[in-house]
């Protein structure tokens, strides 16, 4: 490889200036001609028998235009068809015998405007029978608890056990054995475009949606056999994208209901979720609760783990059991203990469907994991960097699950973060109630989560030397357009501003498996496009040539002109040949490029297996003050190092890493989706649900560390959602310098900091 | 849930439009508006201006920011009507001739913008903060935006980049 111009530069981002000048077109923003407005009517009740529903007097509403409920929905879906193809069956129904959370969806309105759809979900009438309710993973798996779900003893959606070596046997060889339990909370990703579906069938009965989700191939592979359409008869299209963190995947209960409207009504209609209904409805993350034994020698090998973890699937399960997995299997990878052992349970709960929220499944986990070594270095009283180096997965292994890992920075990400928070200088030698921690974690670069996981790409060489990218990788506001211009612009010799790049129409660019596993887009999609990229410089050197009457060897690209290696005056501009292709030889310079990673689906009983080409690794130190009068933490420093293998956009990949952080701050200090006993939301709106401001993010020091993947395009891992990893058990650390206690129940909050302090008080002070 | 509302199904309601006349982004304008429609629906709705956006609808987010007579408000808590004779300026009255405003520029250029939603109303905050006081100190950054949010950032390359708008910040990376 060449010396790089393009790729490795912190360019500014290709849609920067829409964004600035308000110009970005958000689905949000979309209006169709002669459009109605959908409003919802949810379950009032956590849990209850739907006895009726009567929508005559609604119909009759002046301006209403469709209502449907769950009589509505389709007959005799093809179930087995969706659980063969996506493993399990997401939400896409009304509610009909039954309401399972408050929130759920039981009859929907379309009319002229929304005050009237509003004014008509009042005049739907609803029997219940309210039946009693439970939102605790634990207490729903307790005898005689509620039970949501008939084929679901103890609302257990899933199970499974697996061992690795011999975990009694690890524990045996042990000098000492830490038990613990740790929990994490439910919270909401809280995108602030909020959840928009729009329907439009045109007068042939072609089927077009608007929507910001997550999963626009997914869905536009899956709604045909729902709806009985056929899928060259169905597209979905996205513009801009407010930001989505992962909150309703896979979800296709808009898409039905916006569709029935919209046939039943004639006319496009559109359905935009208030910010209520985005808390009560679109998914938040799972609480977590993880019961964690680990085995270590005095010289601080750790022997053996095990590892008892207990999620909410919500009220219908449908991607707990993968968010387990994907949250397991790193945890298991990131240190070489050979005897691990996992039980997990997913657990029905009168709660919204639970959705992953950055980092897949990892979180809850990985606080109890990273904060557990923490725990044992203090106890044996070893430097937790220590720990850390004596047993992080190097690069070369291959892990207990069966990752391979074909680079890793994580020394250096420890080393640097370290580094800059002064680690030696001040843990344990800072002035009271001031302290410091730091963490580790790995995640996935990209995921086989399905037979296909690869990306593919065209890009052309337009006749005025422009350059468009087709592909269906997604931009939800990470970059990814910026990255994959980039990587064209690098192999095809142009500026960044001369690439263009197309419009995601899931009916015109290729299917794309979407940012699943640690933002995959820049290692599939940028292998994808490079591939694409080299195969269009192909074709245009074999047209120059001809036109040159030289070979295509005796060319090469300089200031996006086609050049003769030995005699530079005989050259021809990129549009001049591609102008000639297209016009003359009736030829257009596309290249396609297909990438597929040598990677297996993870055994789905076992999780063993390698799964993704490429792991992403991250370390992070914090410094923190706690006032032990108020139980405020003050964060006064965060270094965070990611390992992305190699940067093709620096200032990008630190804005992932800074923002991640960021966002992260608010399930560790100050959120918490709060449930009542019945089973409301009591706080669904950003006046009560506290996101972190700019006065609660202290500042944040990105390091990006490049350990040069042999799998990604110019050596490049993914970067996206690895740096909410370790921050928890990083600060639960840092907290534990400064004031002495640990804290092992997210949020960590000021009340739950005086109580530890209390107690610590109470427990010195006791006679012996 | 269920059962009837007050009035009668459907009931049509009087006209009790009213006229508003004021400037936005430099243009008078003069349109009959409903007393309870808020600044943002009339922006949005009325003249087309969808750069003010619209996240929560109660004031808790800053993304429906907007400058009145040069002071941000949340333009989902502010009625059209109250606006008579003021001076509203949105995003898109921001650039001169398609010349950005020095915070757009800065935005671009330190990587300040990702999904983009929050940022018009992040900008119009910054102007506010910088037409008052140019050269900001961090801390008085994130005062003056806390009441904007902003998923993506973290903040950093914002306050990165009002700090440079306003002079006393580092240049970008290149």
């Amino acid at each position: 490889m060449g010396r790089l111009s393009v790729v490795g530069t912190s360019l500014p981002r290709v849609d920067a200036w829409d964004k600035v000048t308000g110009r970005a077109e958000y689905a949000f923003d979309v209006e169709l001609p002669d459009m109605l407005h959908v409003k919802v009517l949810r379950s009032a009740y956590a849990h209850a028998r739907i006895l009726s529903v009567d929508t005559s007097k609604a119909q009759g509403l002046p301006g209403v235009r469709a209502v449907i409920t769950g009589a509505d929905m389709p007959k005799d879906p093809p179930l087995e068809a969706l659980r063969n193809e996506l493993y399990a069956v997401p939400p896409f129904s009304l509610a009909t015998d039954k309401a399972r959370y408050t929130g759920e969806e039981i009859a929907a309105v379309a009319a002229e405007d929304e005050l009237t759809a509003e004014e008509a979900l009042q005049w739907i009438r609803v029997e219940y029978e309210p039946l009693p309710a439970v939102i605790d993973p634990e207490e729903a798996m307790k005898p005689g608890a509620p039970q949501i779900h008939d084929d679901a003893e103890n609302n257990i959606q899933y199970e499974n056990r697996t061992e690795f070596g011999d975990v009694e046997k690890g524990f045996a060889e042990a000098d000492h054995v830490f038990e613990d339990r740790f929990s994490t909370q439910l919270v909401h990703p809280c995108t602030l475009e909020r959840t928009v579906c729009i329907a439009a069938f045109d007068s042939s009965g072609y089927l077009t949606f608007y929507d910001n989700s997550i999963d626009p191939y997914k869905q536009s592979r899956y709604l045909p056999k729902l709806l009985g359409i056929e899928p060259s008869r169905l597209r979905i299209v996205q513009k801009a994208i407010g930001s989505n963190f992962g909150a309703l995947q896979g979800n296709l209960t808009p898409y039905i209901m916006c569709a029935l409207l919209a046939k039943k009504a004639g006319r496009p209609v559109k359905l935009v979720y208030t910010r209520e209904e985005e808390f009560i409805n679109a998914g938040p993350r799972h609480m977590g609760v993880c019961y964690l034994r680990t085995g270590v020698k005095n010289d601080g090998t750790v022997t053996a783990r095990d590892i008892r973890l207990i999620t909410n699937a919500g009220a219908y399960g449908y991607l707990g059991p993968a968010m387990m997995t994907s949250g397991f299997t790193p945890c298991a990878g990131l240190y070489r203990c050979p005897n691990v052992r996992f039980e997990g349970k997913c657990v029905y709960t009168n709660t919204a469907v639970t959705s992953p929220y950055r980092s897949f499944g990892i979180v809850p986990p990985a606080f109890a994991m990273e904060s557990m070594m923490n725990i044992i270095a203090e106890e044996l009283g070893m430097d937790p960097v220590a720990l850390r180096l004596k047993n992080i997965t190097r690069q070369g292994d291959v892990t207990v699950v069966g990752q391979e890992i074909s680079s890793s920075g994580l020394p250096e990400c420890i080393e640097k973060t370290v580094a800059h928070i002064g680690w030696k200088e001040k843990r344990g030698r800072l002035p009271p109630n001031r302290g410091v921690g730091m963490a580790c974690g790995m995640f996935d670069s990209e995921v086989r989560n399905a037979p296909f996981a690869g990306s593919v790409a065209y890009v052309k060489l337009l006749e005025d030397g422009r350059v468009k990218v087709i592909s269906g990788e997604f931009e939800w506001g990470q970059g990814s357009r910026t990255v994959l211009s980039q990587i064209a612009a690098e192999e095809l010799g142009v500026p960044l501003e001369s690439v263009l790049f197309s419009e995601l129409d899931t009916a015109a660019v290729p299917y794309a498996l979407g940012p699943y596993g640690g933002g995959p887009v820049t290692l599939r999609g940028g292998n994808a496009v490079r591939l694409a990229a080299v195969e269009a410089r192909r074709q245009l050197f074999a047209v120059a040539a001809g036109m040159l009457s030289v070979g295509p060897d005796d060319l090469e690209l300089k200031d996006q002109k086609v050049v003769v290696r030995d005699d530079p005056v005989r050259a021809l501009s990129s549009a001049q040949v591609a102008h000639y292709a297209k016009f003359i030889l009736a030829e257009e310079i596309i290249g396609r490029g297909h990438f597929e990673p040598d990677t297996v689906m993870r055994d789905p009983k076992t999780y063993y297996g390698n799964y993704s080409s490429g792991y992403t690794f991250t370390a992070q130190t914090v410094e923190v003050a706690v006032d032990p009068e108020t139980g405020q933490v003050r964060i006064l420093d965060f270094a965070s190092a990611i390992d992305l293998g190699k940067a093709i956009n620096p200032m990008a990949a630190d804005g992932q890493n800074e923002g991640c952080v960021g966002q992260e701050l608010g399930p560790i200090l100050l959120e918490s989706l709060a449930y009542d006993k019945q089973g409301r939301v009591v706080n669904p709106n950003l006046v009560d649900y506290r996101l972190p401001t700019a006065l609660d993010v202290p500042p944040i020091t990105s390091f990006l560390v490049e350990s040069h993947e042999p799998h990604g395009p110019y050596g490049a891992k993914a970067c996206g959602q690895v740096s909410n990893i370790p921050a928890a058990a990083a600060l639960a650390g840092a907290i534990y310098d400064a004031v002495g206690v640990w804290i092992k129940d997210q949020p960590i909050t000021p009340d739950k900091i005086l109580r530890a302090l209390a107690e610590k008080e109470k427990r010195e002070h006791a006679p012996a | 849930m269920g059962g009837g509302v007050g009035g009668g199904v459907g009931q049509d309601v009087a006209d009790t439009r009213k006229r508003l006349t004021v400037t936005v982004n430099g243009r008078q304008c003069s349109l009959m508006v409903e007393p309870n429609r808020t600044l943002l629906e009339f922006l949005r709705e009325d003249l087309g201006l969808t750069g003010a956006r619209e996240a929560c609808d109660t004031g808790g987010c800053g993304a429906c920011t907007v400058l009145v007579d040069g002071r941000p408000v949340y333009s989902c808590l502010v009625l059209a009507v109250d606006c008579q004779g003021k001076d509203v300026l949105t995003i898109e009255g921001l650039a001169v001739d398609g010349r950005l405003h020095p915070l757009q520029q800065a935005f671009i250029d330190h990587g300040a913008v990702q999904c983009g939603f929050c940022t018009p109303g992040m900008i119009l905050t910054a102007k506010a903060l910088l037409d008052e006081n140019p050269a900001p100190t961090d801390e008085e950054v994130r005062e003056a935006i806390a009441g904007n949010i902003c998923r993506c950032t973290g903040y950093v390359k914002i306050i990165e980049a009002i700090r440079a708008a306003g002079g006393t910040g580092k240049p970008a990376c290149t």
